[in-house]
């Protein structure tokens, strides 16, 4: 008896963990965001001195667009710390390679998104460390989007595309 | 390439690695393991991203690691300008410098960008074996991280290398300024 279901589990487990794995690398997976720097958006009851035990908001990161290589101005990403690989950061994407944007404490000067770059930034510009400090960053850092605030319950809602005030106008193809 | 297999397949094809790969038709195989888990070292063959192209798959091998500085060489010694490695970057040649293009075009790459060694050739059947990590004699000179904080040139500068790079100094302030730079989520 016991052998029988210890294999039922070893069959069950020999389809369900490739596909389980298949699923997060392809489709989506979700992900714990510690800090402030996307606050309002994530995080927004976050103080300045984590403290032990507070909640964290759990978000949706959906890898499908950006596998297929779409980034969509506006939309919250994931990717790679370019100074440590280890790292993943979430942050606004604000424009592609190309694009026009407006660096910050400098606001009469535009610059453009060299080719295959992009400039990232976040929401809640006093506490983030973000392309005004390091300048854009390769597309190729970006891993997923990000769609939903999955937790906690109370604030579960869908994330949409907002581009700051300061960067609209700027491109054509941006209404 | 396999989502969690470790160990993928490619053909690569170019002029940047001759004489380690031919022109065209090598199949390699390659791993992801050494790239995530922080085991890469100079004169590693890897599979990288190039910046300009997220599409894109290059096959170079790694010459500068974070912190080093690489002196670039061109045509006539005067215009060899040091290039600062930041933190998590690496710095990528192809052994043909001639006809590659690498890091020196497009500066050091972020290591989340590197996606696999390459540590075997299965085509063309005369040249199957493993591929070894080495550094070619055309790759540029790389002064290793403690010499580079501080003016002296003594040590890890070669013999050819000019002298003024007793200003690397300054463009190793610069850069690794902002390899500090604070990226909280």
């Amino acid at each position: 008896m016991a052998q029988a279901a210890a294999g039922n589990v070893l069959r069950a487990s020999l389809f369900a963990v490739p596909v389980a794995l298949a699923f997060h690398d392809v489709i989506g997976s979700p992900v714990q965001v510690e800090g402030r720097s996307m606050q309002p958006a994530i995080n927004p009851h976050l103080g300045p001195e984590s403290q032990q035990g507070e909640s964290l908001d759990v978000v949706w990161q959906d890898k499908r667009s950006i596998s297929r290589h779409i980034y969509e101005r506006g939309s919250i990403v994931v990717f790679r710390n370019p100074f440590d690989p280890k790292e993943r950061v979430v942050k606004r994407l604000i424009g592609v390679d190309g694009d026009w944007v407006r660096p910050r404490g400098n606001k009469h000067n535009l610059m453009r998104v060299p080719e295959g770059y992009c400039w990232v930034e976040g929401d809640n510009h006093g506490v983030s460390g973000d392309s005004n400090h390091f300048g854009p960053i390769p597309l190729a850092l970006i891993e997923a989007k990000v769609t939903h605030v999955l937790w906690p319950p109370g604030r579960m809602r869908s994330l949409g595309q907002d581009l700051p005030e300061i960067h609209r106008g700027l491109n054509p193809s941006q209404a | 390439m396999v989502f969690r297999l470790r160990i993928f397949f490619l053909q690569c094809s170019g002029p940047s690695m001759i004489p380690a790969f031919n022109q065209s038709g090598d199949v390699i195989f390659a791993e992801m393991f050494s790239a995530k888990t922080g085991r890469l070292d100079r004169g590693d063959v890897v599979i990288a991203i190039p910046p300009q192209n997220p599409k894109l798959r290059v096959c170079k091998r790694i010459i500068g690691l974070p912190g080093e500085t690489v002196i670039v060489r061109s045509r006539s010694w005067f215009d060899d300008r040091p290039e600062f490695v930041p933190e998590g970057h690496v710095w990528l040649e192809g052994d043909n410098p001639s006809n590659s293009s690498d890091s020196r075009t497009y500066g050091p790459i972020p290591l989340a960008m590197v996606r696999g060694r390459v540590f075997f050739k299965a085509w063309p059947p005369s040249e199957i074996g493993r591929v070894a990590r080495r550094v070619p004699e055309a790759a540029s000179a790389v002064l290793p991280r403690e010499t580079a904080a501080d003016s002296s040139i003594s040590g890890g500068l070669e013999s050819d290398a000019p002298v003024r790079f007793v200003a690397t100094e300054t463009v190793v302030d610069e850069r690794g300024r902002g390899g500090q730079g604070e990226t909280r989520r």
